[in-house]
């Protein structure tokens, strides 16, 4: 099957990464950031001073305990940095540099209890994000589709063909398992342009996907496979380099505890893919990267990723790029360019203007204008109405950028997702 | 926490300020030549003697020449009576705009300028400085200020100015004389539209089509040249602030229901739909007022009905009803206000839609 997405945007900013992949870049702390799971609320296992090897639990779901979270190298975990209300912000662990992980028990048959369980021993489960919501899956749940993203739009991302290539084994074993699991139907989405090599053999369905940026997005994906409504619907995604992950476990019975990202961005030397620990500091990947030393570096793209910064410095669990750009004094904190006539009043939020250009960039199926309009007020059901359970963050990033109020809409979209999921609202009365 | 986008688009509210105002250059100086030239033509028809009004006395009485207009005749002329009602038209929505933001204590707007060029250009040269101040004081107050500025409003403050001069002095805009900015003067080469005594489609044929494409009739200062007009659009549309599918529908409107009433037949109903295209203020209205982003529908699909309903419904004012000759503002103003409803129906549509795909 081919979905072909017309409207989109490509963002250009720096040059594209060179597709050859460096070896590893060890990292002298990794950490768990609490960003990166919403809709759980985490609790530390492994207090600070305990050493922990790679694959051993050190966080868990408060509420679904039987959800663990697992450190991706050995050493000790040094601090759990935690912020308002306690929330969990980051939970630092400092590599001993060993590398001893945990060895897990592979049984002989497959099936879908096994694989559960399995998944979530390892922390692999945390891998699995579903929708509405994003949160993680709770186990147990039947979703209506589980979509295996191999496609990667965002500006100056890798490009998963070459990291598939690369581990074409562990990825065919990873989606083979996935196919176990008992969910109705998978789909593999990948680029039109992506020749990808693996065992065709599991009832994967694969779906090419072609078009500019929202095209690799797991919002554009449930749009045309398989939409969500209002009947407590879920639909799980999973990542393709969580995949191998999982494959690698199943071959060689411990997760692989790396990835590959791209360093790229205007204030990189030189942008290319490199291989660094899950979790791993930006300060070890950035070393001696940089162009200038004072560059905003960001965990993932510019569109959708997070500022790495203070606790919160290391590259995001769903993240597979860090990108760097220039700090500049020429906007405000609002992004609006510092004109004659708005010098000094940046708090003060511009009026959204209905312009086209926001249609052009929204995602597909969704009528932009009344969403974010429904957003802005914080009209739950409008909003959910309009399609805003198959939807997180990442999927307005491009009207965020283009809506010429500079206004945020992902944290508006997530506060009303939130409250949402708090009253139940994925299911109408 | 913060969260990208980490780059913005160069789109911004001071970037459609800019454009809109680049768009409405070519018109600007079309309105400058033709009203100046159409005031010298006058001039020299009524031999000079109509040169009574206060303006032509204090500046002009003995330097133009009028008999064999000059180039700079031309433009002087135009500006003695395009710049006094921009000027006043500043002044008042200023004042307004300088209430509002000084009592709301949110930044002044300096999108006012665009209000008031818009609005002069669809004054006629001798519009009087209190039904520029009238209409604008209505305008910046109701559709402008109480709703919080810019963006925030449902009626184009622009239109609802004209709109309260042409409903509370019904001849203020259509008085023929006013159309020349010569005082007194009455002998207008009219469009048809205005006459509404076709027969037989002779009346329009006084004037040659490309005369009303480039502009040398006489008509609304702004709105004569659909050619700078034109210009503005692709501006607009180059720009993204306008939408291709609202300026199509209303194309598209025009000519079904001027094909419509072309098969009835009879008077003003037989103009066919390209001379609708440019005569009176359609033109003009349909690329920078109808597509004001703010005020349109924000759906594409809203947009294509908004659209057509503009230019059938211009259409249909003008052949059935004689008192509304040009009938683009009330038409715009209907429209306007069903917007609302047009998006509210399109979003039920897409609910509807979202419901049914899982069944």
């Amino acid at each position: 099957m081919r979905v072909h997405i017309k409207k989109g945007l490509n963002l250009r900013s720096g040059s594209i990464p060179d597709n050859t992949i460096s070896a590893i870049k060890q990292a002298r702390t990794c950490a768990l950031l609490g960003r990166d799971y919403p809709g759980s609320r985490l609790q530390v296992v492994a207090d600070e001073g305990t050493p922990v090897k790679a694959g051993e639990p050190v966080l868990c779901d408060r509420r679904r305990p039987e959800i663990l979270f697992t450190s991706p190298v050995s050493g000790t975990v040094t601090a759990a940095h935690r912020g308002a209300r306690r929330k969990l912000i980051s939970l630092e662990i400092t590599s001993d540099g060993k590398g001893d992980s945990i060895q897990f028990d592979i049984p002989a048959s497959l099936d879908h209890d096994n694989i559960q369980r399995l998944m979530l021993q390892s922390g692999l489960w945390a891998t699995l994000r579903s929708r509405p919501f994003g949160h993680i899956p709770t186990p147990g749940r039947n979703p209506k589709a589980l979509l295996v993203t191999a496609i990667d739009t965002q500006p100056l991302a890798p490009d998963p063909a070459v990291i598939i290539s690369k581990y074409n084994n562990e990825f065919s074993c990873g989606l083979k398992t996935l196919c176990d699991l008992g969910i109705a139907s998978v789909f593999l989405c990948k680029s039109v342009k992506a020749d990808l090599k693996f065992d065709d053999s599991c009832r994967a369905e694969v779906v090419e996907f072609d078009g500019r940026h929202p095209a690799g997005l797991v919002g554009t994906m449930i749009h045309r496979l398989c939409p969500i409504g209002f009947n407590n619907e879920e639909v799980w995604h999973m990542e393709y380099q969580d995949v191998i992950s999982l494959g690698h476990m199943i071959s060689t019975s411990r997760p692989w505890f790396e990835r590959v990202i791209s360093l790229a961005g205007p204030a990189v030397k030189n942008p290319r893919l490199i291989s660094v620990p899950l979790g791993a500091g930006i300060d070890d990947i950035t070393d001696g990267e940089l162009v200038d030393i004072s560059a905003r570096v960001i965990s993932g793209s510019v569109l959708s990723g997070h500022t790495a910064f203070g606790h919160e410095a290391s590259l995001g669990q769903r993240h597979r790029q860090v990108t760097a750009i220039f700090n500049t004094d020429s906007t405000q904190s609002n992004g609006s360019p510092r004109t004659l006539f708005n010098a000094g009043i940046g708090d003060e939020a511009d009026a959204l203007i209905p312009t086209t250009d926001l249609d052009a960039v929204a995602p597909p199926g969704i009528l932009a204008v009344p969403l974010l309009r429904a957003l802005l007020v914080g009209d739950v059901e409008r909003a959910r109405d309009l399609g805003a359970l198959e939807l997180v963050e990442e999927d307005l990033a491009l009207l965020s950028y283009t809506c010429p109020s500079k206004t945020d809409y992902g944290p508006l979209l997530r506060d009303l997702l939130e409250q949402m999921y708090k009253e139940g609202l994925s299911a109408r009365g | 926490m913060e969260a990208g986008p980490y780059i913005r688009s160069t789109n911004s509210i001071e970037r459609i300020r800019v454009l809109r105002l680049l768009a409405l250059l070519p018109v600007l100086i079309a309105a400058t030549g033709n009203t100046g030239y159409q005031y010298l033509l006058a001039l020299a028809d009524d031999g000079g003697k109509g040169a009574d009004g206060w303006l032509e006395r204090f500046l002009l009485v003995d330097k133009i020449d009028f008999a064999s207009p000059g180039l700079l005749d031309v433009i002087v002329s135009g500006l003695i009576h395009l710049l006094p009602v921009f000027a006043m038209a500043l002044f008042s929505a200023g004042v307004w705009e300088w209430i509002f933001s000084e009592k709301r204590n949110r930044r002044f707007d300096v999108g006012v300028v665009y209000t008031a060029l818009l609005f002069t250009l669809l004054m006629p040269p001798g519009a009087t400085f209190f039904h520029i101040a009238f209409g604008i004081s209505f305008a910046m107050v109701f559709a402008h200020g109480i709703f919080g500025g810019e963006g925030k409003s449902f009626l184009n403050p622009a239109l609802v100015a004209v709109a309260v001069v042409q409903i509370s002095f019904p001849s203020a805009l259509t008085n023929h004389p006013l159309w020349t900015g010569l005082n007194g003067y009455a002998g207008t080469k009219n469009l048809a539209l205005y006459d509404q005594q076709i027969s037989n489609g002779t009346v329009w044929s006084e004037f040659e089509w490309w005369d009303a494409f480039f502009g040398t009739t006489q008509g609304l200062m702004g709105t004569t040249s659909v050619l700078a007009v034109l210009a503005g659009a692709a501006v607009l549309i180059y720009g993204r602030i306008a939408s291709w599918r609202l300026l199509v529908g209303q194309l598209f409107g025009v000519i079904v229901v001027a094909a419509i009433a072309n098969k009835m037949g009879g008077g003003i109903l037989d103009m066919p739909w390209y001379w609708h295209l440019v005569m009176g203020s359609f033109a003009f209205a349909a690329v920078f007022i109808a597509t004001d982003p703010s005020t349109s529908s924000s759906t594409n699909t809203g947009r294509w009905v908004q659209g057509f309903l503009t230019g059938a419904l211009v259409v249909f004012i003008r052949v059935v009803n004689p008192s509304h000759p040009d009938s683009v503002i009330p038409a715009l103003l209907l429209v306007s206000m069903l917007v609302p409803l047009i998006d509210h129906i399109v979003v039920w549509f897409n609910i509807r839609w979202r419901d049914l795909r899982h069944d």
